[in-house]
């Protein structure tokens, strides 16, 4: 019978079932990706760290540690990081900021750094493999030279990939590896020089991790392990995969809505089948479970192809993503994310036709003669809140289930919840003022009138409609606010701005580097000390007892970094005082030395004025009390510190020093850095440009993943706009029809269409514009702590797309369907 | 203008093979009223359609206020009709989205009528309907509906009305009052009235009577 009773609409239902295909599809791609991710982590733990543990310090290791470390491993090796300017003299002598790192033979123990050509021994030779995107930026070739310090290297090998990194991430300072032996030929470490050690081990078969943790276990170390890493990745993956599948939820979600919606107008139009089949005799429970089967069938119908298009999608995911990764990865379709994609949509679907479905109890038997015979009683009403509060604990277990947890599943649900209650909240709103504008205003043009009052035809499904074009805006523009925010934070004033930051500075050169700008017509703007020092307590308490205590509010790496500060008798332009009186002179000899710290850190470690913290300043214990409090604007260019202390402490402790400078265009760059990489070899210089064009192709990489959400989203709002459109087609060729023979202009109907499409797309820009804007809002107060400037060029463009899109879609929808001349189409509704 | 204001001279409509309407010769004068009987299939709206300029004639030709039909584009005809014609259909066809008083209100609004509130509102109150001036159409009983399409059939003075089984759709008793209505707004204005309909009686109350049969006019 069900099937019988869809004779006529199937098409039309069909159309209707592709809403959830794309939600349905995401959830397929997306599970399999998840367990792509799995399979490949599993494959590859113990070559995402190259070593079983590895020893990190700031410092050279103490002999001591380097002898418990030995005792607890069956191999070792040592590997040594810094930055500096490389130059290529087989390219005009250009320089480049470089990461170089020097390891001892035989390191990585597990997986290999990736090269072209392969199984180069580079230790043997004491040549340099170098990253691929340095090659291609200078126009290098293996064979040619690299010059770092004072000593030449040979490119044996281009450097594809290094164990446990991501390709894209190396863009700012991209790699070049060196034998450990020939690290001295360089003279670039110094004294006070930034650098971080590495000792990679391959345990004993006896020794755990946890063990190696244990026995050399020192505030100044920290430790890594495959497992920690594995469980990093996982987590880092985890949070990727429910990124993306937060819109697949979405999609689904509002496919759903579109489904239940056509559930509910397909009903309405058969009350009187319904009400002919309980005169015939059948039950209530009967009629529901006919029209029951044609739902299940529409969630079946549109679900299929979702998951032929999720095992299509999956495959493409892993090669976009692969940039992003630290490890390889292949796609590998997981059976249980099918069924679970093709559950999801059947059942979300069928949760989301419960209402309409209720609906079908109150026909009754009079509904044959008279169309409006629905019973209505308290009972129904109960029943009408009971299936909504099931379609609501339904959402919330599928995305408890979907996200794992109840926590994430909550909020999300909720999100979701609160996010399609703006949407119609804002939808109603617009629509609201449209009709009393209407009312109020009659002198609108009557086109204009006419297209606008169209939008309250009935089964218009016209919030729904608003429904899936403000998501589709909301999705996009979050993204894109988002996005405008990161880069935003890096952004710098371009006007004489300082650009041009050079560290690792020796006291001795200071005089020569000044000399050095001066004669290259460049300003040293700024000129700062930098030493550098650990924490030893915090408010009276030794760090060691704060990283024991599994109560403690402040992050491991507040605790256990290195902290680079500065003296000086006076704050920068970069800061501001927000509490407390900044101390400029003091003298060593009485303790506690008051200092000013940046608010951010000061929160971290749950200090304020008057709380006492001890540093040790490369083996020199000094207490410290905070004195004051500033806020630093670290977007600006220019040397700022978490502590810095007053002028008469530090001035005896070994010290680097941060010169900034600025250069008008890349010419001038280049000819500073050149000239600075000959006399003073260990110097380094960071380029503004060079960092904000490094985040930017991060960037890139990563808007894959929104690519793909926004992708999502449009893909879906687009089937529910042609599949909404295409449902009210008829009537609005019958209206149209009927303007036609009372003596509309071609041009006065088209307007009359135009204006409907247009006013959709605009309320559901507007809708999404709005929600989008409190998002960045939210976004930018409270996950990346900036202001949001919201891009109005970006929202005023929003708002003419949806609008062409929708008179797009509704425009070919239109003119597909018009098949009848007026007259016909009027004659036939009679017939 | 002189001459009769439609005059039909030997219209046909072909579709490929099939002829549904041949060989019509009628003409109508101002204020005259005209009824098209036949049984169903028997080519009445059809012959309607054309005499109005919503379907083009595949022989014969048609002049409505002395212009032929043929030789004007469909915006042409539809100018035509918005300024010289009414209709009343037997399915009232109101725009859903439209209160009553601007469902009255399109054609004139279609001819940038400055007056057309109140004159729409004026024809409601000769039709009983001024209490029901913001109603929508699902508000209103299917011979309210009716009167609510008379009173747009003639809002813009229509010289001539063509009303398509205008009581198909309604009681006996309503239907009796719609037609008093029709002839009444016909009597008052010399408005022409082009009736389809296989009602006998409606038909007796027409000046004349054109019988439809096989497409053909019965002698």
């Amino acid at each position: 019978m069900a099937w019988r009773d869809s004779r006529g609409s199937r098409r039309r239902l069909l159309l209707f079932a592709s809403c959830i295909s794309v939600g349905v599809a995401a959830l397929v791609a997306i599970g399999s990706l998840k367990e792509s991710l799995r399979v490949a982590i599993d494959q590859q733990a113990r070559t995402l760290l190259g070593a079983d543990f590895v020893v990190q310090s700031r410092q050279p290791l103490k002999p001591a540690e380097e002898v418990a470390a030995m005792n607890l491993a069956r191999r070792t090796a040592h590997e040594i990081r810094f930055a500096s300017m490389a130059v290529f003299p087989d390219a005009g002598d250009n320089t480049r900021l470089v990461q170089v790192r020097a390891v001892d033979p035989g390191f990585p123990f597990f997986g290999k750094l990736e090269t072209e050509p392969q199984q180069v021994d580079f230790q043997e030779t004491g040549g340099a493999l170098v990253d691929e995107r340095l090659l291609l930026q200078f126009h290098l070739q293996v064979g040619q030279k690299i010059r770092l310090g004072e000593a030449d290297f040979p490119i044996v090998a281009v450097l594809k990939r290094a164990p446990g990194e991501a390709i894209s991430f190396s863009g700012f300072a991209p790699r070049v590896y060196i034998p450990m032996k020939r690290l001295q030929d360089t003279k670039l470490l110094r004294i006070g020089s930034l650098s971080s050690h590495y000792l990679a081990l391959e345990l004993k078969p006896a020794v755990t991790p946890e063990g190696a943790a244990k026995a050399l276990d020192d505030a100044n170390l920290s430790f890594d392990s495959v497992a920690k890493r594995k469980e990093d990745l996982g987590e880092t993956m985890e949070n990727l995969s429910q990124f993306l599948n937060l819109t697949g939820f979405l999609s689904l979600l509002l496919g759903s809505l579109g489904i239940a919606s056509a559930v509910s107008v397909h009903i309405r139009a058969k009350a009187a089948s319904a009400g002919l089949l309980r005169c015939l005799g059948a039950t209530g429970a009967e009629t529901v479970q006919i029209y029951g089967i044609q739902a299940l069938a529409l969630g079946l119908a549109g679900s299929i192809p979702g998951v032929l298009l999720g095992i299509a999608v999956h495959k493409t995911l892993p090669p976009a993503l692969a940039g992003l990764l630290p490890f390889k990865i292949e796609a590998v379709l997981s059976p249980s994310a099918v069924l679970a994609g093709l559950g999801s949509g059947v059942l979300v679907s069928l949760l989301f036709c419960i209402p309409p479905l209720l609906s079908l109890r109150r026909i009754t038997a009079l509904a044959v003669l008279r169309e409006s015979a629905m019973a209505t009683s308290p009972a129904f009403y109960r029943a009408w809140i009971g299936s909504n509060l099931i379609i609501a604990l339904g959402v919330v277990l599928f995305a408890v289930w979907q996200f794992g947890g109840w926590k994430r599943g909550l909020i999300f649900a909720a999100s979701a919840g609160v996010l399609v209650f703006l949407l119609n909240g804002v939808a109603w709103g617009l629509r609201r003022l449209v009709r009393v504008g209407l009312k109020r205003i009659p002198r609108w043009p009557y086109v204009l009138r006419q297209g606008l009052a169209n939008l309250d035809r009935p089964n218009n499904r016209t919030r729904l409609l608003i429904l899936a074009l403000g998501f589709c805006t909301f999705t996009a523009l979050t993204l894109l606010f988002t996005r405008d925010i990161l880069l935003r934070q890096l952004r710098i004033d371009a006007g004489g701005q300082p650009n041009l930051i050079l560290f690792d500075i020796q006291p001795n050169q200071r005089k020569g580097l000044a000399d050095a700008l001066k004669a290259n017509g460049r300003p040293l703007v700024e000129e700062a000390p930098m030493v550098t020092m650990r924490l030893r307590s915090v408010r009276g308490r030794e760090v060691k007892d704060w990283l024991n205590d599994p109560k403690k509010t402040i992050p491991d790496w507040v605790l256990k970094r290195e902290y680079r500060s500065s003296y000086r008798d006076h704050l920068s332009v970069t800061e501001t005082l927000l509490s407390g009186k900044f101390e400029p002179h003091w003298s060593l000899d009485r303790e506690p030395v008051p200092i000013s710290i940046e608010e951010g850190i000061a929160r971290d470690l749950g200090v304020t004025l008057g709380d006492e913290l001890s540093f040790d300043v490369q083996g020199l214990p000094v207490k410290a009390q905070v004195k004051s409090i500033r806020r630093v604007d670290w977007r600006k260019f220019r040397t700022n510190f978490f502590v810095i202390f007053p002028s008469g402490v530090l001035e005896e402790a070994p010290a680097t020093f941060i010169a900034v400078s600025r250069a008008d265009n890349a010419a001038q760059s280049a000819a500073m850095q050149s000239h600075l990489v000959r006399e003073f070899p260990n110097v380094s210089v960071i380029d503004l440009e060079l960092v904000v064009s490094s985040v930017r192709s991060v960037l890139e990489k990563v808007d894959v993943a929104a690519r793909a959400l926004a992708a999502f989203a449009v893909a879906t709002t687009l089937l529910i706009l042609i599949s909404v459109l295409a449902g009210s087609q008829t009537q609005r060729v019958r209206e149209l029809a009927l303007l036609r023979v009372l003596g509309a202009s071609s041009r006065q109907a088209t307007a009359i269409n135009l204006t409907e499409f247009a006013a959709l797309g605009v309320f559901g820009a507007l809708a999404g514009s709005a929600l989008s804007l409190g998002a960045g809002w939210a976004l930018g107060k409270w996950v990346f702590k900036a202001p949001f400037q919201p891009s109005w060029i970006l929202v005023s463009g929003a708002i003419p797309t949806a609008a062409l899109v929708t008179i797009f879609t509704g425009t070919a929808i239109h003119l597909l369907g018009r098949k009848r001349s007026a007259w016909e189409t009027l004659r036939q509704e009679v017939q | 203008m002189s001459g009769p204001l439609l005059q039909v001279n030997g219209a046909g409509r072909r579709y490929g093979d099939l002829t549904v309407l041949s060989g019509v010769n009628f003409a109508l004068a101002t204020g005259e009223t005209c009824a098209i009987l036949g049984p169903s299939g028997s080519g009445k709206s059809t012959l309607l359609a054309l005499c109005a300029g919503l379907d083009a004639a595949s022989e014969g030709d048609i002049l409505l206020d002395g212009r032929n039909l043929a030789a004007l584009s469909e915006d042409e005809r539809a100018a035509l009709r918005v300024d010289r014609v009414g209709f009343v259909f037997q399915n009232f066809q109101l725009l859903p989205t439209l209160t009553a008083l601007e469902n009255v209100m399109v054609p004139a609004e279609l001819l940038g009528k400055k007056d057309a509130r109140s004159r729409a509102a004026e024809l409601l109150g000769r039709v009983g309907l001024g209490g029901r001036l913001g109603h929508y159409p699902n508000q209103l009983s299917g011979g309210e509906q009716q009167r609510v399409a008379i009173a747009r059939a003639f809002i813009n003075e229509p010289a001539l009305l063509f009303a398509d089984e205008p009581t198909g759709n309604l009681d006996f008793e309503t239907g009796h009052r719609i037609v008093e209505m029709l002839f009444d707004l016909n009597r008052e204005q010399g408005t022409a009235l082009l009736l389809v309909t296989h009602d006998l009686e409606l038909a007796g109350r027409t000046g004349r009577v054109i019988r439809l049969r096989g497409g053909k006019v019965e002698t």
